[in-house]
């Protein structure tokens, strides 16, 4: 049922089992395997059912983007232009394509401080089968081999050094035509056991005197009008951002905020970046087109193929994760690609396929690179602004332009093709995009509470009846897009609910 | 295991040596250099020259190129090695971010020094 706030009395009280903030593409899900199991569930929503100039401007910040020997750039629209605060959330605007993360990814590597999840890829292959299944997707197999099930047609010739990472694009989005994300949002809205509130912002978390268990979120409207939300359990899944200036501000009790009794809460804030620059990157293909038309997958408009260092070659080497994408033909480029000419005629290769290409990078768990609450500057409903400060770390760029060569000699010796890449290291921030809409980290997962600020089931160590859903608990970020990764936590934190509210956890 | 480049463009060279037919300046001699846009070849192999001129290799790589043979599939054969061995050995170079082989970067070398013959591309 979708109940607008603005309709409750004055100080109303809203009561369910399990109280969701944040009515996006997790909370959604969340709330459905919740009330399929038979749980009263309310999710508060800040926004309407769609976006509203006022409720989106309650996202503004400052942002900067930062790396080593690079000049920072000021982003300061990236606050308000990442995100969509309604119903559905950010999904009104993702453009649906997922992966999951590699199985490095979740790995501790000892060149890369603070990496490493409390589970495996492995672990998690059965949740992200469900969330494929909730996305409408096939199942992402363990490894790309598995999913694709037949040679790929790039990587024809064996290499340790590169792997295919496979993408798919859900329809499941506000941007896809065929109606999927809205008969999505409707599930919820039309679930017997799910109220579904709008224009109701969570706007602090009242805590028990003792710090241990939320007694109650307190909602207010726009217009000034306070309400009370109480309930067995509380998740919180407003974004990957908000999730954190909540628990920032909400600091009665816990002086330096809800969760950060390690210092981790806002810290270790991890973007995706593309790294294309003016002068794009190329990749001269010793294929055919044709040969490229199994990755033209959700009849877009050109193949997306994503080529990566494999896991092996990332821990032989000691980088970070890294992806070249090819994209289409780019207008831009003019004249006849002479290496690959010369090379095609060498190697005996049909056809050269001219790509455009941009390369990403990992962005590594870094203390510095962080949100922070700006107390002097207030938004309509009282609550700090909050400041994006997002910085790259020394082993990113270190490893890059070694990594570029790589890639670029095993794509030789391989005869896949010939890359162009000019870029140079002090160059690599204004050389990115403005960052992805991925906001990923600052609420980490970890084990112990010494090294984040949620344990392995999301619940905000050292609080009883208090979750995180979404992908501000990655503990790493590597580079796949995260909707898939965030879902299939959010699946596993389900069950892990539901065993709760029927007291077996 | 890499292939140590010196020993392939000795080959090389006795392959073109033993064929008789010597050096044929600017004419379209190898079958791999056909088709290809002499401007954009030339400005990268430009580009090597600038830094690698004294390369005794480039001299044995220009009198490969220039001569005239029947057969040029050992040719062929030998140069694709030589270019999987660079790019094994890590012995790539960057023209105008174009990476490249040593071996691609030499054969891009002696474009530069020739004049189009009748037979290049557009």
């Amino acid at each position: 049922m979708l109940i607008d706030a603005k309709e409750l009395d004055a100080d109303s009280t809203i009561e369910a089992d399990v109280i969701i903030a944040g009515g996006g593409i997790a909370g959604i899900a969340l709330a459905r395997q919740l009330g399929d199991a038979g749980a009263q569930v309310a999710i508060l929503e800040s926004g309407g059912e769609a976006p509203e100039t006022r409720t989106q401007s309650l996202y503004t910040g400052p942002t900067t983007l930062s790396g080593p020997g690079n000049d920072a750039r000021n982003l300061d629209d990236y606050m308000l232009a990442s995100r969509v605060r309604c119903f559905g959330g950010s999904g009104n605007a993702w453009g649906g394509k997922c992966a999951p993360l590699d199985p490095v990814d979740f790995e501790a590597r000892d060149w890369i401080p603070h990496s490493g999840w409390p589970m495996s890829r492995a672990a998690l292959q059965s949740f992200y089968d469900r969330a494929s299944a909730l996305l409408g997707l096939p199942s992402f197999g363990p490894t790309p081999d598995a999913m694709f099930g037949s040679a790929d047609p790039l990587l024809a010739k064996r290499s340790s050094a590169l792997a295919i990472r496979p993408r798919s694009y859900s329809a499941c989005t506000g941007l896809a035509p065929g109606g999927s994300f809205a008969r999505y949002k409707k599930a919820a809205a039309d679930h017997p056991r799910i109220k579904v509130y709008l224009h109701a912002n969570v706007t602090h978390i009242r805590m028990n005197a003792d710090g241990r268990r939320v007694h109650a979120l307190q909602v207010s409207e726009l217009d000034g009008r306070k309400h009370t939300a109480r309930a067995r359990l509380y998740v919180l899944a407003t974004g990957g951002i908000e999730n954190v200036r909540l628990l920032l501000a909400s600091n009665d009790v816990h002086r330096d905020g809800i969760g950060n009794h390690s210092a981790w809460l806002g810290r270790a804030f991890q973007g995706h970046t593309v790294i294309s620059q003016d002068d794009s990157p190329e990749l001269s293909l010793l294929r055919a087109d044709s040969e490229l038309a199994r990755y033209n997958n959700q009849q877009r408009d050109t193949p997306h193929a994503v080529i990566g260092l494999s896991d092996a070659a990332q821990r032989r080497h000691r980088t970070v994760n890294f992806t070249a994408t090819l994209t289409g033909l780019d207008k831009r480029m003019s004249g006849q690609p002479v290496v690959a000419t010369l090379t095609q005629k060498l190697c005996g290769a049909a056809a050269v396929s001219r790509r455009g290409a941009y390369f990403m990078i990992e962005h590594t768990p870094n203390r510095d690179s962080r949100l922070t609450l700006l107390p002097d500057q207030r938004d309509e409903l009282g609550m700090p602004r909050v400041r994006l400060d997002m910085r790259y770390g020394e082993i990113e760029f270190e490893t890059f332009g070694p990594m570029i060569e790589r890639f670029a000699a095993e794509l030789g010796r391989l005869e896949v093709g010939r890359l162009r890449w000019s870029g140079r290291r002090e160059q690599l921030i204004a050389s990115m995009s403005s960052p992805s809409r991925h906001h990923m980290g600052a609420t980490r997962m970890a084990r112990s509470p010494r090294d984040g600020v949620v344990d392995e089931h999301c619940r905000v160590h050292g609080v009883d009846n208090l979750f995180v859903a979404g992908s501000s608990v990655f503990p790493t970020s590597g580079i796949a897009n995260p909707t898939l990764t965030l879902l299939a936590l959010t699946v596993r934190l389900g069950d892990h609910l539901v065993r709760g509210l029927r007291g077996r956890a | 295991v890499s292939t140590d480049r010196r020993v392939i463009l000795q080959m090389i060279a006795a392959l073109v040596a033993s064929s008789g037919l010597g050096n044929v300046s600017a004419a379209c001699s190898a079958p791999f250099m056909e088709g290809i846009d002499w401007d954009a070849a030339r400005e990268l192999g430009q580009e090597y020259l600038r830094a690698h001129s004294q390369e005794a290799e480039l001299q044995t790589m220009t009198t490969m190129v220039n001569s005239t043979r029947s057969d040029w599939q050992p040719v062929i054969d030998e140069l694709r090695a030589a270019m999987q061995a660079d790019y094994e050995a890590g012995r790539i170079v960057n023209l105008s971010g174009w990476f490249v082989s040593r071996t691609e970067a030499r054969l891009l070398a002696v474009t530069a020094s020739r004049t189009a013959p009748a037979c290049a591309g557009q």
